[in-house]
């Protein structure tokens, strides 16, 4: 799954740094709020560590035998963000020193398989592991399915990253300059490797290895002591995600036209319909919208405008649904309440 | 092979490959003698240039260049040339080599290779499709021997004090190091475990047995790097570590890494304008 240097255009494999960094930011910085002044000792080991579990060789169903990432295994014992760190780590050294994967391409190979691979094996493992029960034996199955989900998303997000080559990158007589196959082909047959071996292998050593930590060295695992600031946190990041959108909701005016389906009458009758449909023209003007086309013209200023009634649509949003999820919850409570009564009764 | 021999075989190569990496740090030869510093900035400027190019003669241009660099630096031109064209056209050929027919690259028919005008399908290698499967094999094929020449004349220990002096930050350094060290103790425990597994056994493993142990090896191995790391805390504490991190290099700039650069910027140059 490593790219070398040579398939990505220097734009995407910067794109790709730029995209990798605040991750690798958030972990260190979660990393050392936890380990304190040992961050370096245990990084470093577990660096080693997965560089080791990426060169072993895999027996798979059917006599063959696959490499795994081993990313999964590492995020559900130590959590994502030791996990991220660590392969990047060895990522690193893998292109630095073995030259295994490309140098320009390691932002993508980082995002890819550190990022992705930890962050999604980790969440899907916790959100599996609720149907667990604290049985062992489903415990494993399900980091085994983890793991096969997660490093299948990694797969999923090189093909996306190759497949986009072609397209945006050509000369001047339309020839790709880097990766020549579109998303089309990139995609299947990314695919068709990890969910066939790769996804295997993954799958295979994640629930080995935690089946023998389960029988032998339960201690190991530091990870499933949920922190309580955790949920806080995710709540956070999407309140910045949502803000952000916000402020670049903007870029909506650079775009030409209205988006498909949503026309008004003199659009329309600009798209050479030649006619105006009698139901749409009776119904158009049923309902005035407050804020017309997102335009509050008497604050002078285009884009704080589309801003403002951009969070003023947000709240309005947020605000409906979590009324109606309030009315719901109180009606379920109370229907939950009358038969708790009733059976009492 | 055996899955273990496999195993070992592939662990014992990394060993080998780092060995005689060492090896040709060693030599005196032009690249050596530069510093780690140079060398790095303008490896980097090189990768970039080989990364933005649009003409394939600027890459083979680029290519004979490098091994020109590297019988200058005394790595055997053998070794240079296969260590890139023994594995590349297994990986990136496979991929390239759909690129050059017409159902992925259409263009003027070149080579016809089937055809069935009965269901009007035909099969042939197009102009386009063989310039595109050139151009991403030799800028991978480049890209590559760059990366082999850094890495075959530059101590990692260098490379890595070099890129603390460029400023990249410290902690990823140091972490590096240490990750670098610890890399080839486990090589090493997992190698013995192989080898003590396989001079145990007689005939063919029985069922899942392989499985179950490769995971037990696993499982050790997760075992032994934590407590490998509890013990390089303490060392670390033992000696003073306080979380700073300090990192000594003793490089200095010559005559020889100022041609370098001007050597470089004159590549990229003529890379730019004169193809």
């Amino acid at each position: 799954m490593h790219i070398p240097d040579g398939y990505l255009s220097p734009v995407s494999s910067v794109t790709m740094y730029a995209v990798s960094t605040p991750f690798l930011i958030k972990a260190s910085r979660e990393v050392s709020k936890r380990l304190d002044n040992k961050t370096v000792p245990v990084i470093s080991l577990f660096s080693a560590l997965s560089f080791l579990i990426m060169m072993f060789n895999i027996p798979l169903p059917g006599g063959t035998t696959g490499h795994a990432v081993g990313a999964t295994i590492v995020s559900i014992v130590l959590g994502p963000w030791i996990a991220m760190l660590s392969v990047s780590i060895a990522l690193v050294i893998q292109a630095l020193f073995f030259g295994d994967g490309g140098i320009l391409t390691l932002g993508a190979n980082i995002f890819n398989i550190a990022i992705v691979m930890s962050l999604a094996g980790y969440y899907i493992y916790r959100f599996l592991e609720k149907w667990a029960k604290n049985n062992p034996k489903r415990k494993i199955i399900f980091s085994a399915v983890a793991g096969y989900i997660a490093i299948n998303l990694a797969a999923l997000c090189t093909g996306i990253e190759l497949g986009l080559q072609p397209v945006l990158f050509q000369n001047t007589q339309g020839q790709a300059l880097y990766f020549p196959y579109t998303l089309y082909v990139s995609v299947p047959a990314m695919m068709i490797g990890h969910i066939v071996i790769a996804g295997l292998a993954e799958a295979v050593i994640t629930g080995l290895t935690l089946s023998w930590i389960f029988r032998t060295n339960p201690g190991l695992i530091m990870e499933g002591r949920k922190e309580k600031s955790e949920k806080s946190s995710f709540l956070k990041w999407s309140i910045a995600i949502i803000g952000l959108l916000i402020f670049l909701s903007p870029l909506g005016l650079l775009a030409p036209g209205t988006a498909w389906g949503e026309w008004g009458r003199e659009e329309l009758a600009s798209l050479g319909l030649g006619y105006i449909p009698q139901g749409f023209d009776r119904w158009a003007d049923f309902w005035k919208a407050p804020i017309p086309d997102y335009d509050l013209s008497m604050l002078g200023n285009p884009a704080f405008a589309y801003i403002l009634s951009g969070f003023i649509g947000v709240i309005i949003t947020v605000g409906c649904i979590w009324g109606i999820s309030y009315l719901v919850m109180k009606v379920a409570h109370i229907g939950k309440q009358q038969r708790n009564i009733s059976r009492s009764n | 092979m055996s899955l273990l021999e496999k195993n070992i075989a592939g662990l014992t190569s990394v060993i080998q490959n780092s060995i005689f990496a060492q090896e040709t740090v060693r030599k005196k030869g032009y690249l050596q003698s530069l510093d780690p510093r140079t060398k790095l900035i303008c490896f980097i400027f090189m990768l970039f240039a080989v990364s933005f190019t649009q003409d394939l003669s600027s890459l083979l241009f680029l290519y004979l260049l490098l091994i020109l660099l590297a019988f200058l630096s005394k790595i055997s031109i053998r070794y240079f040339i296969a260590r890139v064209w023994l594995f590349l056209p297994i990986f990136t050929g496979i991929i390239a080599l759909p690129a050059t027919l017409n159902i992925f690259t259409p263009g003027r028919m070149v080579i016809q290779l089937i055809n069935l005008p009965s269901i009007s399908f035909y099969l042939a290698l197009t102009d386009n499709g063989i310039k595109v499967a050139l151009f991403l094999i030799s800028r991978v094929a480049v890209s590559v021997s760059l990366a082999i020449l850094l890495i075959v004349t530059t101590d990692w220990i260098n490379l890595m004090k070099a890129m603390e002096r460029l400023h990249f930050p410290r902690v990823a350094i140091l972490i590096s190091l240490i990750t670098y060290r610890y890399i080839f103790v486990l090589l090493n425990t997992a190698n013995n475990m192989f080898l003590a597994r396989k001079s145990r056994m007689v005939g063919k493993p029985v069922g899942d047995t392989r499985k179950l142990w490769l995971g037990s090896a696993l499982g050790v191995l997760f075992g032994k790097t934590q407590v490998l790391s509890e013990g390089v805390y303490s060392a670390m504490k033992s000696r003073g570590f306080n979380n700073r991190v300090y990192i000594m290099s003793d490089f200095s700039f010559s005559v020889a890494d100022f041609f370098a650069y001007v050597g470089t910027f004159l590549i990229i140059l003529s890379i730019f304008i004169v193809f």
